[in-house]
């Protein structure tokens, strides 16, 4: 018999109530079967295909109907449904929650925009106007007051182009910061102006281009 | 309009060609709808791997990048095509079909799905450049990799690259790399569709794997437990490389079960399974730890339950999969330094590997982790009130599912789960209240749950060769996880708080479908027993 009900409030297998009326009702008059699950606890029918004959409670027969199960409830199949049943109201709720506020409020809100992944942004162009100035690859000097972050995900765009940020050894320099500072080469005598990429509409607004002079 | 053409071949191609490998090397034609699923997912990966290390192949032999590689890969995928027609069985007619989804779990894993992509899918657009590692180190190595000029490529290992890991394997940055070669620019649709499509393929390819090992409902759950962890859709939207790895891990033991569970020799799903393992070392260093654990898994295989000679043969075959693809890995690590963590080693090694701080340190954050993953997935995917639930939910849905009602007669297995249920109720009802100090409930819950499973589950199925393989396999590589943490350079508590959701992500697909194997059967009508 099932191990389970013992556990569980639910009428026991040859008790007097459901579960016998489910044998007697059986057309081929049988208990349960010798199926190789019996063993597990489950009550399991010897022909299932004559499932739809017994009588049952409309609860066994929708979480049977739902879950595909072909055999009576114990009553720990109960408690897996209910268990089934409590984590998939969390999963909906939890992924009902997650819609509303990264995928409806942002398409509302006009924050999502598909059109940047392949068109050429305001970046590229400036990243080409830089490109025109500087050889493709190699290594020039860098020099910025900008924090890390940016100084790091600018020698991304420029890649493959290297960027080194210890400038005094490099004959062409990348400055990144106003004119009026101090630091900037162009004070320094051995520097002059290549470039100041006039028409950056991006991050090269206050880039110059300074070559170490022979 | 041909950017996005331009981008729709390149992945076309990919798939082609895991599409002819997997088809080649799986043997027979797919009987059901499932296995036609699992086979493109693992197309997807398996293409992804291969084109990758033709990619880094021609440039290693070439020097550059140049159209030409695009003429050498349609030519590669037409020759794999013909092998394919020449070789596929197509005489099928007499092959029963199965059918395993019905049509309620069908739509609860199409519902997850599309809600989990939804989500991916809407965080890409809005982060287009992912975060930080995915520019400063996954797309900086494909520009480096895209470089024109002879030899360009190799200044990705200059010592001012320092910072952006140059030893890092080359799957993901010569995938993103071809993708630019094909559309002539660096555009950020390449690499968030390639973040999109591995998310795709991840979850259909849990559904896949778990209905073919379980049933369709548990496929269905699988799903549901992925679309609810805030770490795999917050780490599926940065662009890193931790959702490939996951993905490749999950796929080498999907292999390795279908393998082990087949009636009829399978040396091609082994084929597969080892050139799997190969690719997941070729996308991140911990992929060289998992062959290292997935080697260990193994040997308890061979060494469990009988039959070696057709064991140690399925070893060879693994290894005969895995050993292109090392190839290419030792290729790649010639050009590049020592990773950090060799390189920074100094005297105190044996100090910082058996320091007590340091171990508690680690397991503390583990912990906090687990309970609320704050570290990385929070920045991209609000928790709201979800929290830790996605953890406790999923307890609240295994336990119950896993017990065997015959080991449930025991008390001892009465009074365990009976603790673990209470104890998992407590953990939500005071989950909002911080005690400030160390939650002693949390610790027997913790126990509990353990007893519940050691006592109440079953133990054919949890005791099975092929699936000890796997948990030896898990626990390894978290084991080793443990162990690079301990011996790190860096900052430890640094590198905890940057790193270490993204180790958990890469085990948590392997760890939902080793959970599913060892539930005893759901319907008698669809399980399987274990092999």
């Amino acid at each position: 018999m099932a191990a389970s009900a013992n556990l569980f409030p639910f009428p026991k297998d040859n008790g007097t109530g459901r579960r016998d009326r489910l044998s007697k009702s059986r057309p081929d008059g049988g208990g349960e079967s010798t199926c190789p699950e019996s063993h597990l606890g489950h009550t399991a029918m010897s022909n299932p295909t004559n499932d739809q004959t017994i009588a049952m409670s409309p609860w066994a027969r929708t979480v049977r109907w739902l879950l595909g199960w072909r055999r009576r409830l114990s009553a720990l199949d109960y408690l897996r449904a209910l268990a089934v049943l409590g984590f998939l109201l969390f999963a909906f709720n939890t992924t009902a929650g997650w819609c509303k506020t990264h995928v409806f409020q942002p398409f509302r809100d006009g924050r999502m925009k598909g059109r940047d992944l392949y068109q050429v942004s305001a970046i590229e162009k400036d990243l080409s106007l830089v490109r025109r100035s500087l050889p493709a690859t190699g290594t020039v000097g860098y020099l910025s007051e900008k924090w890390e972050g940016r100084r790091y995900e600018l020698r991304y765009l420029l890649a493959p182009l290297l960027l080194d940020f210890d400038w005094t050894k490099h004959e062409l320099v990348l400055v990144d910061y106003p004119m009026g500072n101090r630091k900037s080469p162009q004070f320094l005598p051995n520097y002059r102006l290549i470039t100041d990429f006039r028409g950056a509409s991006s991050f090269a607004r206050d880039m110059k281009l300074f070559r170490r002079k022979p | 309009m041909n950017r996005l053409g331009a981008v729709f071949v390149s992945f076309a191609l990919t798939w082609l060609m895991g599409y002819f490998v997997v088809a080649l090397l799986w043997g027979k034609h797919p009987r059901s709808l499932n296995d036609k699923l699992f086979q493109a997912c693992a197309a997807w990966g398996i293409g992804a791997g291969i084109i990758a290390s033709l990619y880094f192949l021609w440039i290693a032999v070439t020097g550059s990048a140049a159209e030409g590689f695009v003429v050498y890969e349609a030519f590669a995928v037409l020759a794999m095509g013909l092998l394919w027609w020449r070789s596929c069985p197509r005489n099928q007619a007499n092959s029963p079909r199965k059918k395993e989804w019905g049509w309620v779990s069908a739509l609860l894993a199409l519902y997850f799905c599309v809600v989990g992509l939804g989500v991916v899918a809407s965080l890409l657009l809005q982060n287009q450049g992912g975060a930080w590692d995915a520019w400063a180190i996954w797309n900086v190595h494909a520009k480096f990799l895209n470089a024109p000029g002879n030899g360009a490529w190799k200044a990705v290992f200059a010592p001012i690259m320092d910072l952006s890991h140059p030893d890092y394997p080359p799957l993901l940055p010569a995938l993103v790399a071809q993708g630019w070669l094909h559309v002539g620019k660096s555009i950020p649709l390449v690499p968030v569709s390639l973040a999109f499509l591995f998310a795709v393929a991840s979850f259909l390819l849990i559904a896949s794997a778990i209905t073919h090992a379980r049933s369709a409902t548990m496929g269905a759950l699988a799903c549901a437990i992925l679309a609810t962890s805030s770490v795999f859709l917050g780490v599926a939207m940065s662009q890193y490389a931790d959702m490939p790895l996951a993905f490749y891990f999950l796929l080498t033991v999907a292999f390795l079960h279908r393998a082990d569970s087949s009636d009829t020799p399978a040396k091609g799903l082994y084929l597969l399974a080892g050139l799997s393992a190969g690719m997941a070392a070729l996308t991140k260093n911990e992929g060289s730890l998992f062959l290292v654990a997935l080697g260990a898994g193994r040997l308890v295989h061979l060494l469990l339950g009988g039959d070696f000679r057709r064991k140690l043969r399925s070893l060879t075959w693994v290894l005969a999969g895995l050993a292109p693809v090392l190839l290419v890995l030792l290729l790649f690590k010639s050009y590049a330094s020592p990773s950090y963590l060799v390189a920074g080693q100094g005297k105190d090694m044996w100090h910082k590997l058996f320091s007590r701080e340091r171990a508690l340190l680690i397991v503390a954050k583990a912990r906090e982790e687990l309970e609320t993953p704050v570290t990385f997935s929070s920045s991209y995917v609000s928790l709201g009130v979800v929290r830790n639930w996605n953890l406790l939910a999923t307890m609240f849905l295994l336990l119950p599912m896993g017990i065997d009602p015959a080991r449930l007669r025991r008390t001892g297995t009465k009074a365990a789960l009976l603790l673990a249920v209470l104890g998992l109720l407590g953990d939500v009802l005071f989950m909002r209240v911080k005690t400030g100090g160390y939650d002693v409930h949390r610790s027997v819950l913790i126990g509990a749950c353990f007893l519940a499973v050691a006592w109440g589950f079953d133990r054919r199925r949890l005791l099975n060769a092929s699936t000890l393989s796997f948990i030896a396999t898990f626990l390894l590589v978290n084991a080793g996880y443990f162990v690079v943490y301990m011996l790190t350079p860096l900052d430890l508590q640094w590198q905890l708080t940057c790193s270490i959701e993204r180790l958990f992500l890469h085990t948590i697909p392997l760890a939902i479908f080793i959970a599913f194997l060892t539930l005893p059967p759901w319907a008698p009508s669809t399980d399987r027993d274990p092999a």
